[in-house]
């Protein structure tokens, strides 16, 4: 599956206009100062942001084309995110976070949690199951969220800074894990960072927005 | 005024004679529906069967008026969170407008409105045979009219304040926009949503004015606790000042059990 | 702590103003006298009202009107009512025996009960009887009120068992709900359906079913004497006074 990614979006007096494409197995780092537009990148990509103009595709199928009158909901997309703040919903149990995407294809509760429980384990946080996720610690709750997102088995995977705001442990302990799970994901990754040393480690290739262009390409 | 002055003490003479005044003028009534309620007789007056009617018609009322409100307030109160149209602002002041108006001019419009000879309650009489006023049905539409508003604006302001990433969080899981209201917005709003309902039925339970104007006083099927006080008020005081008490200690319990989830706009 | 004592000062200084305008300074030119009348009693009293004030330019008559009970109770509560005029001698009677009142009350004027419809009686109500019917909107008003004893009392002459929709506070709230077409029927007294002119159509109730209401005025005690409050009552039970309230369908007591 590739990721073809044309984005022209406008958002007040900001505007993004860049492009580009990411191979199956591929992470791309968008890297950026603060502002330069690598979020709403991601969110147009998700869909929860229109664009003003452009196309994304998704392995030939689009998702989004306005001169054409095309657009996918993001609830359809299969578009996993990592949001930049964990976003998981503070009423639930790590292990219903996990299992709410699963649920929401309509997979029945017991099973949906067994799945969940599995992803879990892999994180190592098996423990925390029962856990409501605003009990959480910020490296814990990063990891819930990461499986959060793996477990629906996504077809493309978006992470918005997901190691910022991390102590020193947790940053590397996070992206470990981030690491171990990014390798064995086989679809395309888009991996927001503004941290050079963090992009060399997860990705293997590098984007430079800067006031919503790209720069160069690495 | 800093130093070893306890708070109070501190305080400029200017700000706590105005501060003791309220607080008597707020406290002292309410001293004295519980000292003067005739305790010794308190059982027997709050059990004759008048009394028992008025206060199982008035739980059936305050109630139902709290569950249509709930539904039909519900999806407003979504609306006016949520989506951007013109006339929202209107639309939130048309919904306020009960909270404001005289009880009694409510009763009125009620009156002009679903009356007999009303706007819709000609029409409702005419080809439904449905007849409002003086009805149960009417006492429940006079409280859901002056109660809803206070349902609409808490659990607007609940929506408002559940955040909307983790609505987006929750489709980009494949959440369609119902699953997402059921599983998400609706359990973050629940606190508001639940204080707001509190309030609402804590004011249906009072409605008077509106009450007596439309609906009328039949006891049994209009005549609720409000209307009992009144009526009792004139030949039977202390069966009056029995009931006021209860209904005193209904509005505590319902600010207790609300505490610190009053509803902010 | 001069600044403490000035505010102080300042804020004395205003509740002063403020409440100046409540202590009255005395006006022997003019006197102010309150009375409580019977709801039956309102368009009849207003008439009286200003009869007396031209007859008598120093008084002034500020009149309030609510269903018997309600002015009874208001009374017992310390209300600063000059003159008292009830639709029964029971609500007189509670009263007197609580020692609220100065002399003794005498009775002023007669009413009788009539059946209100509303108007051009489209329902086509003959008789007490046919308040029975299950297709009528029947109300009256409340057992506490003069009125609505009378109307049972009238009911049980007649032998007719009515369900009411609702007991109205005054016998006006009656009145007005059948004009407005909430009600088909309802039992008020006569003058009530002569006031409200063409707003309501009249059933005449027949004697023997009838029931007759005697209205008493008296003075209520007060610290201090009031010779307007006198001679409002004795104006009341004048020839000029009757004449007014037989203009309103009253009869003599």
């Amino acid at each position: 599956m590739t990721l073809e990614a044309d984005l022209a979006v406008h958002l007040g007096r900001f505007s993004l206009d860049v492009a580009f494409e990411v191979a199956n197995g591929e992470v791309l780092a968008l890297s950026g100062a603060n502002g330069a537009g690598k979020t709403t990148a991601l969110h147009a990509i998700a869909g929860l942001v229109p664009l003003a103009r452009g196309r994304i595709a998704l392995d030939g199928e689009v998702l989004e084309d306005p001169a054409a009158r095309i657009w996918v909901p993001p609830e359809a997309r299969g578009i996993g995110f990592v949001f930049q703040d964990g976003r998981l919903f503070p009423h639930l149990s790590a292990l219903e976070n996990v299992a709410f995407g699963l649920r929401a294809r309509g997979i029945a509760r017991a099973k949906a949690r067994g799945f969940a429980l599995e992803w879990l384990e892999r994180m190592g946080l098996a423990a925390l199951a029962g856990a409501r996720a605003s009990t959480l610690s910020g490296g814990e709750a990063r990891k819930v969220a990461l499986a959060r997102a793996l477990a629906i088995a996504p077809h493309a995977l978006l992470l918005d800074e997901p190691l910022s705001s991390l102590d020193e442990d947790a940053h590397i302990d996070v992206r470990d894990t981030l690491r171990q799970h990014l390798a064995d994901f086989a679809g395309p990754c888009v991996l927001v960072t503004h941290e050079p040393a963090d992009a060399r480690m997860l990705c293997s290739r590098e984007l430079l927005l800067v006031a919503g262009r790209s720069a160069e390409e690495s | 005024m800093t130093g070893g002055r306890s708070p109070l003490r501190a305080l400029p003479i200017a700000l706590w004679l105005p501060t003791l005044a309220a607080a008597t003028l707020l406290g002292v009534p309410l001293v004295a529906i519980v000292t003067r309620a005739p305790w010794p007789t308190l059982a027997h007056d709050l059990t004759t069967p008048e009394v028992l009617t008025a206060l199982r018609l008035s739980l059936v009322c305050s109630v139902l008026a709290t569950t249509v409100s709930v539904l039909l307030g519900l999806p407003l109160a979504w609306l006016l969170a949520r989506v951007e149209f013109a006339g929202r602002r209107l639309l939130r002041a048309l919904v306020m407008l009960p909270m404001v108006l005289p009880p009694v001019v409510g009763g009125v419009a009620l009156l002009l409105a679903f009356g007999r000879r009303g706007l819709v309650g000609a029409w409702l009489d005419r080809y439904l045979d449905i007849q409002l006023p003086f009805s149960l049905a009417g006492a429940v539409l006079a409280e859901t009219f002056v109660a809803m508003p206070f349902l609409v604006m808490a659990a607007e302001a609940g929506f408002r304040q559940v955040d909307r990433g983790l609505e987006d969080a929750a489709a980009t899981l494949g959440a369609g926009r119902m699953r997402v209201f059921a599983r998400v917005t609706l359990p973050l709003a629940m606190p508001a949503l639940a204080a707001g309902a509190a309030l609402c039925w804590a004011r249906a339970l009072g409605e008077f004015g509106a009450t007596i104007t439309f609906a009328g006083n039949l006891p049994g099927r209009t005549q609720t606790l409000p209307l009992a006080v009144y009526i009792a008020l004139e030949t039977q005081p202390e069966i009056a000042f029995a009931l006021s008490l209860v209904l005193l200690a209904v509005a505590i319990a319902v600010l207790v059990s609300l505490r610190e989830h009053w509803p902010a706009r | 702590m001069s600044g403490d004592i000035r505010r102080l000062s300042a804020i004395a200084v205003t509740l002063a103003l403020a409440l100046a305008p409540l202590a009255r300074a005395d006006e022997p030119a003019v006197e102010h006298i309150l009375v409580f009348a019977a709801a039956s009693l309102a368009e009849s009293f207003t008439a009286l009202g200003k009869a007396f004030e031209s007859a008598y330019p120093r008084a002034r008559v500020e009149q309030s009107f609510a269903g018997s009970p309600a002015l009874v109770a208001q009374i017992e509560a310390g209300a600063p009512a000059d003159v008292v005029a009830t639709a029964d001698s029971v609500s007189m009677d509670k009263l007197e025996r609580a020692g609220l009142l100065e002399g003794k009350p005498t009775a002023f004027a007669g009413n009788r009960l009539e059946i209100a419809v509303e108007r051009g009686n489209p329902e086509g109500v003959r008789r007490l009887a046919d308040l029975a019917r299950s297709d009528l909107v029947v109300i009256l008003a409340a057992e506490s009120v003069p009125a609505g004893r009378y109307a049972r009392e009238a009911l049980r002459n007649a032998g007719v068992a009515v369900e009411p929709k609702s007991l109205e506070e005054n016998v006006k709230s009656v009145v007005n709900k059948i004009a407005l077409g909430e009600a088909d029927a309802g039992i008020v007294y006569a003058t009530d359906v002569q006031s409200a002119g063409a707003r309501v159509t009249g059933v005449p109730i027949p004697d023997e079913e009838n029931v007759f209401a005697t209205y008493p005025i008296a003075l209520v005690k007060r610290a201090a004497p009031r010779p307007a409050a006198r001679e409002f009552q004795a104006f009341v039970l004048s020839g000029e006074g009757r004449a007014i309230l037989a203009s309103f369908g009253f009869s003599a007591r």
